[in-house]
Protein backbone atom coordinates (compact mmCIF):
# COMPACT_ATOMS: atom_id res chain seq x y z
CA UNK A 1 0.00 0.00 0.00
CA UNK A 2 2.75 2.36 0.87
CA UNK A 3 4.75 1.84 -2.30
CA UNK A 4 4.59 3.92 -5.44
CA UNK A 5 1.67 2.01 -6.91
CA UNK A 6 -1.34 3.31 -5.02
CA UNK A 7 -4.18 2.62 -7.37
CA UNK A 8 -7.47 4.41 -7.61
CA UNK A 9 -9.32 1.49 -6.09
CA UNK A 10 -6.99 1.42 -3.11
CA UNK A 11 -7.47 5.11 -2.64
CA UNK A 12 -11.23 4.69 -2.72
CA UNK A 13 -11.00 1.85 -0.22
CA UNK A 14 -8.97 4.05 2.08
CA UNK A 15 -11.44 6.88 1.66
CA UNK A 16 -14.29 4.58 2.59
CA UNK A 17 -12.50 3.71 5.82
CA UNK A 18 -12.07 7.34 6.77
CA UNK A 19 -14.39 8.15 9.61
CA UNK A 20 -16.02 4.72 9.55
CA UNK A 21 -15.30 4.02 13.17
CA UNK A 22 -16.35 7.46 14.31
CA UNK A 23 -19.61 7.02 12.43
CA UNK A 24 -20.15 3.65 14.07
CA UNK A 25 -19.74 5.21 17.46
CA UNK A 26 -22.45 7.76 16.74
CA UNK A 27 -25.62 7.06 18.68
CA UNK A 28 -28.07 7.58 15.86
CA UNK A 29 -31.24 7.36 17.92
CA UNK A 30 -29.94 9.82 20.47
CA UNK A 31 -28.95 12.14 17.62
CA UNK A 32 -32.41 11.88 16.06
CA UNK A 33 -34.09 12.76 19.35
CA UNK A 34 -31.67 15.62 19.94
CA UNK A 35 -32.41 17.03 16.49
CA UNK A 36 -36.15 16.88 17.14
CA UNK A 37 -35.73 18.54 20.51
CA UNK A 38 -33.65 21.34 19.03
CA UNK A 39 -36.16 21.85 16.24
CA UNK A 40 -38.89 22.23 18.84
CA UNK A 41 -36.86 24.48 21.13
CA UNK A 42 -35.47 26.74 18.44
CA UNK A 43 -38.38 27.90 16.34
CA UNK A 44 -37.41 28.96 12.90
CA UNK A 45 -35.95 32.44 13.03
CA UNK A 46 -37.20 34.68 10.29
CA UNK A 47 -34.27 36.83 9.41
CA UNK A 48 -35.09 40.54 9.62
CA UNK A 49 -34.81 42.22 6.29
CA UNK A 50 -32.44 45.13 5.98
CA UNK A 51 -34.09 48.46 6.87
CA UNK A 52 -33.71 49.68 3.29
CA UNK A 53 -35.97 46.94 2.01
CA UNK A 54 -38.54 47.69 4.68
CA UNK A 55 -39.07 51.36 4.04
CA UNK A 56 -38.38 51.43 0.32
CA UNK A 57 -41.83 50.21 -0.81
CA UNK A 58 -43.49 52.66 1.57
CA UNK A 59 -41.38 55.53 0.30
CA UNK A 60 -42.21 54.56 -3.28
CA UNK A 61 -45.93 54.43 -2.47
CA UNK A 62 -45.84 57.86 -0.81
CA UNK A 63 -43.90 59.32 -3.73
CA UNK A 64 -46.44 57.90 -6.17
CA UNK A 65 -49.34 59.32 -4.17
CA UNK A 66 -47.74 62.76 -3.89
CA UNK A 67 -46.74 62.78 -7.54
CA UNK A 68 -50.18 61.65 -8.63
CA UNK A 69 -51.78 64.31 -6.47
CA UNK A 70 -49.60 67.03 -7.95
CA UNK A 71 -50.39 65.92 -11.49
CA UNK A 72 -54.08 65.80 -10.71
CA UNK A 73 -53.98 69.28 -9.18
CA UNK A 74 -52.06 70.72 -12.09
CA UNK A 75 -54.81 69.54 -14.42
CA UNK A 76 -57.56 71.19 -12.43
CA UNK A 77 -58.57 74.69 -13.63
CA UNK A 78 -57.97 77.49 -11.21
CA UNK A 79 -61.19 78.92 -9.73
CA UNK A 80 -62.66 81.45 -12.16
CA UNK A 81 -60.28 80.48 -14.93
CA UNK A 82 -61.48 79.20 -18.28
CA UNK A 83 -62.17 75.52 -18.32
CA UNK A 84 -59.57 74.89 -20.92
CA UNK A 85 -57.09 77.12 -22.62
CA UNK A 86 -55.64 75.32 -25.57
CA UNK A 87 -58.25 73.21 -27.23
CA UNK A 88 -58.06 74.89 -30.62
CA UNK A 89 -54.93 74.24 -32.57
CA UNK A 90 -52.48 77.10 -32.36
CA UNK A 91 -52.76 79.54 -35.22
CA UNK A 92 -56.27 78.42 -36.12
CA UNK A 93 -58.38 81.41 -37.18
CA UNK A 94 -61.82 80.74 -35.78
CA UNK A 95 -63.39 83.45 -37.93
CA UNK A 96 -62.80 81.41 -41.06
CA UNK A 97 -64.72 78.37 -39.74
CA UNK A 98 -68.33 77.71 -40.57
CA UNK A 99 -70.91 77.05 -37.90
CA UNK A 100 -70.79 73.29 -38.55
CA UNK A 101 -66.98 73.27 -38.34
CA UNK A 102 -67.14 75.22 -35.12
CA UNK A 103 -69.69 72.75 -33.68
CA UNK A 104 -67.55 69.84 -34.78
CA UNK A 105 -64.51 71.39 -33.15
CA UNK A 106 -66.40 71.96 -29.94
CA UNK A 107 -67.74 68.43 -29.99
CA UNK A 108 -64.23 67.04 -30.24
CA UNK A 109 -63.37 68.65 -26.95
CA UNK A 110 -63.74 66.28 -24.07
CA UNK A 111 -64.03 69.10 -21.59
CA UNK A 112 -67.65 69.33 -20.43
CA UNK A 113 -69.12 72.62 -21.42
CA UNK A 114 -71.06 73.03 -18.22
CA UNK A 115 -67.79 73.81 -16.49
CA UNK A 116 -68.03 77.19 -18.12
CA UNK A 117 -71.42 78.73 -17.46
CA UNK A 118 -73.02 80.01 -20.63
CA UNK A 119 -76.01 81.69 -19.13
CA UNK A 120 -78.43 79.06 -20.25
CA UNK A 121 -79.16 75.78 -18.57
CA UNK A 122 -78.60 74.00 -21.88
CA UNK A 123 -75.29 72.74 -23.06
CA UNK A 124 -76.40 71.95 -26.59
CA UNK A 125 -74.46 73.68 -29.36
CA UNK A 126 -77.13 73.47 -32.00
CA UNK A 127 -78.97 76.49 -30.65
CA UNK A 128 -75.94 78.79 -30.81
CA UNK A 129 -75.34 81.16 -33.65
CA UNK A 130 -71.96 81.23 -35.39
CA UNK A 131 -71.09 84.39 -33.48
CA UNK A 132 -71.90 82.79 -30.16
CA UNK A 133 -69.91 79.76 -31.10
CA UNK A 134 -66.92 81.96 -32.02
CA UNK A 135 -67.23 83.78 -28.70
CA UNK A 136 -67.40 80.48 -26.84
CA UNK A 137 -64.37 79.12 -28.62
CA UNK A 138 -62.61 82.37 -28.02
CA UNK A 139 -63.18 82.12 -24.31
CA UNK A 140 -61.99 78.55 -24.31
CA UNK A 141 -58.92 79.54 -26.29
CA UNK A 142 -58.20 82.27 -23.81
CA UNK B 1 -39.85 -14.20 5.08
CA UNK B 2 -43.04 -15.64 3.79
CA UNK B 3 -43.43 -14.49 0.16
CA UNK B 4 -47.17 -14.09 0.66
CA UNK B 5 -46.60 -11.73 3.53
CA UNK B 6 -47.27 -8.13 2.53
CA UNK B 7 -44.17 -5.99 2.62
CA UNK B 8 -44.59 -2.53 4.04
CA UNK B 9 -43.48 0.04 1.51
CA UNK B 10 -40.43 1.96 2.64
CA UNK B 11 -41.14 5.66 2.25
CA UNK B 12 -38.72 7.50 0.03
CA UNK B 13 -36.72 10.44 1.27
CA UNK B 14 -38.96 12.73 -0.74
CA UNK B 15 -42.04 11.28 0.94
CA UNK B 16 -40.46 11.72 4.36
CA UNK B 17 -39.56 15.32 3.55
CA UNK B 18 -43.15 16.02 2.51
CA UNK B 19 -44.38 14.41 5.73
CA UNK B 20 -41.99 16.52 7.80
CA UNK B 21 -43.19 19.64 6.03
CA UNK B 22 -46.73 18.65 7.00
CA UNK B 23 -45.67 18.53 10.62
CA UNK B 24 -44.75 14.86 11.06
CA UNK B 25 -41.80 14.87 13.46
CA UNK B 26 -41.22 11.15 13.11
CA UNK B 27 -40.52 11.64 9.43
CA UNK B 28 -37.65 13.93 10.39
CA UNK B 29 -36.40 11.38 12.90
CA UNK B 30 -36.46 8.69 10.23
CA UNK B 31 -34.40 10.86 7.88
CA UNK B 32 -31.84 11.30 10.65
CA UNK B 33 -31.72 7.54 11.22
CA UNK B 34 -31.18 6.95 7.53
CA UNK B 35 -28.43 9.41 6.88
CA UNK B 36 -26.68 10.21 10.16
CA UNK B 37 -23.91 7.63 9.83
CA UNK B 38 -23.09 8.51 6.24
CA UNK B 39 -23.02 12.16 7.23
CA UNK B 40 -20.74 11.41 10.19
CA UNK B 41 -18.38 9.45 7.96
CA UNK B 42 -18.30 12.29 5.44
CA UNK B 43 -17.64 14.89 8.12
CA UNK B 44 -14.93 12.80 9.74
CA UNK B 45 -13.34 12.27 6.34
CA UNK B 46 -13.46 16.00 5.73
CA UNK B 47 -11.58 16.55 8.99
CA UNK B 48 -14.18 16.87 11.75
CA UNK B 49 -12.84 15.89 15.13
CA UNK B 50 -14.43 13.01 16.99
CA UNK B 51 -15.40 15.34 19.78
CA UNK B 52 -17.33 17.68 17.51
CA UNK B 53 -18.87 15.06 15.25
CA UNK B 54 -22.15 14.63 17.12
CA UNK B 55 -22.73 18.39 17.30
CA UNK B 56 -21.92 18.80 13.62
CA UNK B 57 -24.29 16.02 12.62
CA UNK B 58 -27.08 17.60 14.64
CA UNK B 59 -26.32 21.06 13.30
CA UNK B 60 -26.36 19.78 9.75
CA UNK B 61 -29.77 18.17 10.16
CA UNK B 62 -31.17 21.26 11.85
CA UNK B 63 -29.99 23.40 8.94
CA UNK B 64 -31.33 20.91 6.41
CA UNK B 65 -34.78 20.73 8.01
CA UNK B 66 -34.97 24.50 8.32
CA UNK B 67 -34.30 25.04 4.64
CA UNK B 68 -35.79 21.86 3.26
CA UNK B 69 -38.09 23.93 1.03
CA UNK B 70 -34.98 24.66 -1.04
CA UNK B 71 -34.53 20.97 -1.78
CA UNK B 72 -36.38 20.28 -4.99
CA UNK B 73 -35.11 16.83 -5.82
CA UNK B 74 -32.29 18.20 -7.97
CA UNK B 75 -30.07 15.50 -6.43
CA UNK B 76 -30.34 12.82 -3.79
CA UNK B 77 -31.32 14.11 -0.39
CA UNK B 78 -28.16 12.57 1.05
CA UNK B 79 -25.89 14.41 -1.39
CA UNK B 80 -27.65 17.67 -0.58
CA UNK B 81 -27.34 16.93 3.14
CA UNK B 82 -23.61 16.26 2.85
CA UNK B 83 -23.00 19.59 1.16
CA UNK B 84 -24.84 21.29 4.03
CA UNK B 85 -22.64 19.34 6.40
CA UNK B 86 -19.58 20.62 4.60
CA UNK B 87 -20.78 24.19 5.14
CA UNK B 88 -21.45 23.49 8.80
CA UNK B 89 -17.95 22.12 9.15
CA UNK B 90 -16.48 25.16 7.47
CA UNK B 91 -18.48 27.44 9.73
CA UNK B 92 -17.13 25.65 12.75
CA UNK B 93 -13.89 27.39 11.86
CA UNK B 94 -11.54 24.79 13.18
CA UNK B 95 -9.81 23.70 10.05
CA UNK B 96 -6.35 24.74 11.16
CA UNK B 97 -6.70 22.76 14.33
CA UNK B 98 -8.05 19.78 12.44
CA UNK B 99 -5.04 19.83 10.12
CA UNK B 100 -2.82 19.29 13.12
CA UNK B 101 -5.11 16.82 14.86
CA UNK B 102 -6.02 14.27 12.26
CA UNK B 103 -8.38 11.71 13.77
CA UNK B 104 -7.11 8.18 13.89
CA UNK B 105 -9.54 5.32 13.84
CA UNK B 106 -9.53 3.49 17.12
CA UNK B 107 -10.50 0.34 15.28
CA UNK B 108 -7.03 0.01 13.87
CA UNK B 109 -5.54 -0.04 17.33
CA UNK B 110 -7.94 -2.67 18.52
CA UNK B 111 -7.78 -4.91 15.49
CA UNK B 112 -5.55 -7.92 15.48
CA UNK B 113 -2.92 -8.65 12.87
CA UNK B 114 0.65 -7.84 12.11
CA UNK B 115 1.58 -4.75 14.11
CA UNK B 116 3.86 -3.56 11.33
CA UNK B 117 1.13 -3.79 8.71
CA UNK B 118 -1.31 -2.10 11.02
CA UNK B 119 1.11 0.71 11.62
CA UNK B 120 1.68 1.12 7.88
CA UNK B 121 -2.06 1.13 7.18
CA UNK B 122 -2.61 3.64 9.94
CA UNK B 123 0.14 5.84 8.60
CA UNK B 124 -1.33 5.70 5.08
CA UNK B 125 -4.72 6.64 6.38
CA UNK B 126 -3.31 9.49 8.40
CA UNK B 127 -1.53 10.84 5.36
CA UNK B 128 -4.70 10.52 3.31
CA UNK B 129 -6.57 12.55 5.91
CA UNK B 130 -3.79 15.11 5.95
CA UNK B 131 -3.79 15.21 2.16
CA UNK B 132 -7.53 15.77 2.12
CA UNK B 133 -7.14 18.65 4.53
CA UNK B 134 -4.70 20.28 2.12
CA UNK B 135 -6.93 19.99 -0.93
CA UNK B 136 -9.06 22.88 -2.11
CA UNK B 137 -12.51 22.55 -0.62
CA UNK B 138 -14.24 21.69 -3.89
CA UNK B 139 -11.75 18.93 -4.68
CA UNK B 140 -12.07 17.52 -1.18
CA UNK B 141 -15.86 17.51 -1.32
CA UNK B 142 -16.03 15.95 -4.75
CA UNK B 143 -13.47 13.31 -3.79
CA UNK B 144 -15.34 12.33 -0.63
CA UNK B 145 -18.72 12.34 -2.31
CA UNK B 146 -17.39 10.16 -5.08
CA UNK B 147 -14.82 7.89 -3.43
CA UNK B 148 -16.25 7.61 0.07
CA UNK B 149 -19.98 7.96 -0.55
CA UNK B 150 -20.12 6.43 -4.03
CA UNK B 151 -22.19 9.26 -5.53
CA UNK B 152 -22.57 9.71 -9.27
CA UNK B 153 -21.01 12.72 -10.95
CA UNK B 154 -24.44 14.00 -12.06
CA UNK B 155 -25.66 13.96 -8.49
CA UNK B 156 -22.51 15.58 -7.13
CA UNK B 157 -22.70 18.30 -9.75
CA UNK B 158 -26.36 19.02 -8.99
CA UNK B 159 -25.66 19.28 -5.27
CA UNK B 160 -22.66 21.54 -5.73
CA UNK B 161 -24.19 23.68 -8.46
CA UNK B 162 -21.55 22.55 -10.91
CA UNK B 163 -21.45 20.43 -14.07
CA UNK B 164 -20.69 16.70 -14.20
CA UNK B 165 -17.62 17.42 -16.31
CA UNK B 166 -16.29 19.91 -13.77
CA UNK B 167 -16.98 17.43 -10.94
CA UNK B 168 -15.01 14.79 -12.85
CA UNK B 169 -12.10 17.18 -13.28
CA UNK B 170 -12.13 18.07 -9.56
CA UNK B 171 -12.13 14.38 -8.70
CA UNK B 172 -9.18 13.57 -10.93
CA UNK B 173 -7.18 16.52 -9.63
CA UNK B 174 -7.91 15.35 -6.09
CA UNK B 175 -6.84 11.77 -6.83
CA UNK B 176 -3.63 12.92 -8.49
CA UNK B 177 -2.74 15.16 -5.59
CA UNK B 178 -3.65 12.58 -2.95
CA UNK B 179 -1.53 9.94 -4.64
CA UNK B 180 1.40 12.30 -4.49
CA UNK B 181 0.78 12.99 -0.83
CA UNK B 182 0.04 9.47 0.30
CA UNK B 183 2.66 7.39 -1.55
Amino acid sequence: MNDQSLHDEELRALARQLGADAAERLDVERTAQAVLRRLREQPRVVRAKPPLRTWLPWAAAVALLLGGGLVWRSRQPAPGAPAATAFAPAGLDLTTLSADQLRELLNTMDQPLDMEPTGSGESGLDDLTPGELRNLLGTLEG
Amino acid sequence: MNPAEPVAAVPTDVALIAAWQSGDEQAAAELVRRHARALARFLAGAGALDTELDDLVQETFIRAFRRVDRFRGQCQFRTWLLTIGSNALKDAGRRAKRARMVPLDAGLHAAGGDPYELAVAEDTKRRLAEGLARLPRMQREVFLLRAQQGMEYDDIAAALGSSPGAARVHYHHAVKRLKELVT
